[in-house]
């Protein structure tokens, strides 16, 4: 009915349109309730199989040039997203790293996401597949053109560990106040105890591929948005036993919380996040508590013509285990340009700082793209 | 480690626990799945209409000419999902409900202008996985009073929240969507 009125109407509204050059009066569509209703509730895509999967995806190519000149095609990703019905979806992300995979080879191939959505009252919905977890600020969202800097940060990277995908099940419930609640039960991490990526937390994601699934993990989170322009999150992550691949117990936990603040063109973004690991391995490596934290201030001024531009300063510091214990600090500043919404090129200058190392400087650049 | 952690512990027992309770919780709710309502509906588009304009007018429609889409393809950065496009109208107010896609899918809000100005937004569905803050009354306030300035831009902006960007960047186009359609109706 929809379609009918929406053809009849354009093509007397062309003809006025040729005419007038402006309105008309639209008397082939009713106007009452149910019609308006029927208008505009349900899937405004359409009912089509076709209109009801839909496709996103995005991607960048860096440049880092300093100790090591390198240019790389890091992510190209791929949503494809499906509508059986008003109350159950499809969820999918696949992505292409570093351009290239197979033996060898620097990339890989990788599912993301594939799960089913079922929205279960206004507020309360249930997923169960493989997801993100809700953990920091970019795990869940992190499309280039949505945050500063060329590469992203290398605390929620090296401690979360950024991005972060399991197989399981979880429920969110949101409250019209602001405050959201997030919980699952997921496939958990494999650290290493030995070789040289020994206790890297990031080094222990098995992607679940064939991953070992003898110890659970849980994930939560509480955030509230307030209308102000203040957004906070506290998100934990607990796991059974971190590395299953030792004969000892290991359970650990994550504890993390952050904040972004906009205001006008000003924006700050922090957070904090730690892992506790029980484990004398772990002790004895001095990898039982890995540790850090990030603050960004940014201003972006954005122009009549759609586009905008931002500065940024961060300031990182953290510990983590990746063979030896290593501590950090990292100096950041640089641009982002958004010619539209959906593409940006970025340029930074970064200085990273690792004790027992000479310092690494590096001038990044990229471009990159959502849709 | 040193000191022995009590949150883990806690956690242990209730990952047990909650891992059989979430399943029961999820087959109990998918049980009666029919029940439920699916996409966040926070008001009837008719109700919108009805409690922003104190009655439900015929509606009318603006039928976007050449030059008219183009000035909406330089809002959106892309089409309206359709070149005519409904509105109501009681003396100097007039209501839109416009439908732009935040990440995948559609929001659909409903917008008053009065004099030049943006009176009320209200989300009315909201069928995305995050970024359902936006429907927030506490967010949506900050467009009342704003109007179009050069560039079709909006005279105020809506300050951006995390984990909700994209669809923050939909009710701003869909407000300058509003307040250009009403400049030509």
């Amino acid at each position: 009915m929809r379609l009918k009125h929406t053809l009849l109407a354009s093509v007397i509204g062309l003809a006025a349109s040729s005419a007038s050059g402006v309105t008309l009066e639209e008397l082939a569509a009713p106007s009452g309730g149910s019609s308006i209703d029927n208008a505009f509730l349900g899937n405004p895509g359409g009912s089509r199989w076709y209109e009801k999967t839909a496709i996103g995806g995005y991607g960048e190519l860096h440049l880092n040039t300093g100790d090591k000149d390198q240019i790389d095609f890091h992510r190209w990703v791929l949503f494809v997203n499906h509508r059986f019905n008003d109350r159950i979806k499809l969820f999918s992300e696949f992505e292409l790293e570093h351009s290239l995979s197979g033996d060898g080879k620097p990339g890989e191939v990788e599912l993301e996401q594939a799960y089913i959505e079922f929205d279960l009252d206004q507020g309360l919905s249930a997923k169960a597949g493989v997801y993100l977890l809700p953990l920091g600020l970019l795990n869940e969202t992190h499309e280039p053109n949505t945050f500063y800097g060329v590469e992203r940060n290398n605390v929620e990277k090296n401690i979360i560990p950024t991005t972060w995908w399991e197989g399981g099940a979880a429920v969110s419930k949101n409250f019209d106040s602001g405050l959201g609640f997030d919980f699952g039960v997921h496939s958990g991490l494999n650290v290493p105890t030995a070789g040289s990526k020994a206790f890297s937390i990031r080094s222990g994601r098995q992607k679940v591929a064939e991953a070992d699934a003898t110890n659970w993990a849980a994930s939560a989170r509480v955030r509230y948005a307030g209308g102000n322009g203040l957004s906070v999150s506290g998100f934990a992550n607990f796991q059974s036993d971190i590395a299953s691949g030792s004969a000892e117990d290991n359970s650990a936990l994550l504890l993390g919380a952050a904040a972004q603040y906009n205001s006008g063109g000003f924006g700050l973004r922090a957070l904090v996040s730690q892992w506790d690991i029980d484990g004398a391995s772990f002790e004895a490596a001095d990898a039982d508590k890995q540790w850090g934290y990030f603050v960004e201030p940014s201003y972006r001024w954005s122009f009549e013509n759609g586009g905008s531009v931002g500065i940024f300063g961060r300031y990182s510091s953290y510990e983590y285990a990746s063979g030896t214990r290593k501590e950090v600090d990292e100096y950041t500043v640089g641009v982002n340009y958004w010619p539209i919404d959906n593409v940006v090129l970025k340029a930074d200058y970064n200085v990273l700082k690792q004790d027992g190392k000479s310092d690494n400087n590096t001038f990044n650049f990229g471009v990159g793209y959502s849709f | 480690m040193g000191n022995p952690i009590i949150i883990p512990s806690i956690l242990v027992s209730a990952t047990a626990s909650k891992l059989r309770s979430l399943f029961f919780v999820i087959a109990l709710l998918l049980s009666g799945g029919s029940a439920f309502s699916a996409d966040r509906v926070y008001q009837k588009p008719s109700d919108f209409i009805r409690g922003s304009l104190g009655e439900i007018p015929a509606n009318k429609a603006i039928v976007l000419d050449a030059t008219q889409q183009k000035t909406v393809r330089a809002i959106l950065g892309k089409r309206y999902k359709t070149t005519s496009i409904r509105h109501w109208s009681v003396g100097k107010k007039t209501a839109f409900i416009l439908e732009e896609i935040g990440k995948t899918e559609y929001i659909t809000t409903g917008y008053v202008v009065s004099g030049g100005k943006i009176s009320t937004v209200k989300v009315l569905v909201y069928r995305e996985t995050h970024g359902w803050e936006v429907a927030r009354p506490a967010f949506t306030k900050q467009f009342e009073g704003a109007q179009l300035k050069g560039g079709n831009q909006l005279s105020r902006a809506a300050k951006n929240i995390a984990g909700a960007t994209l669809s923050v960047r939909a009710l701003t186009k869909l407000a300058r969507l509003a307040l250009y359609l009403d400049s030509i109706k």
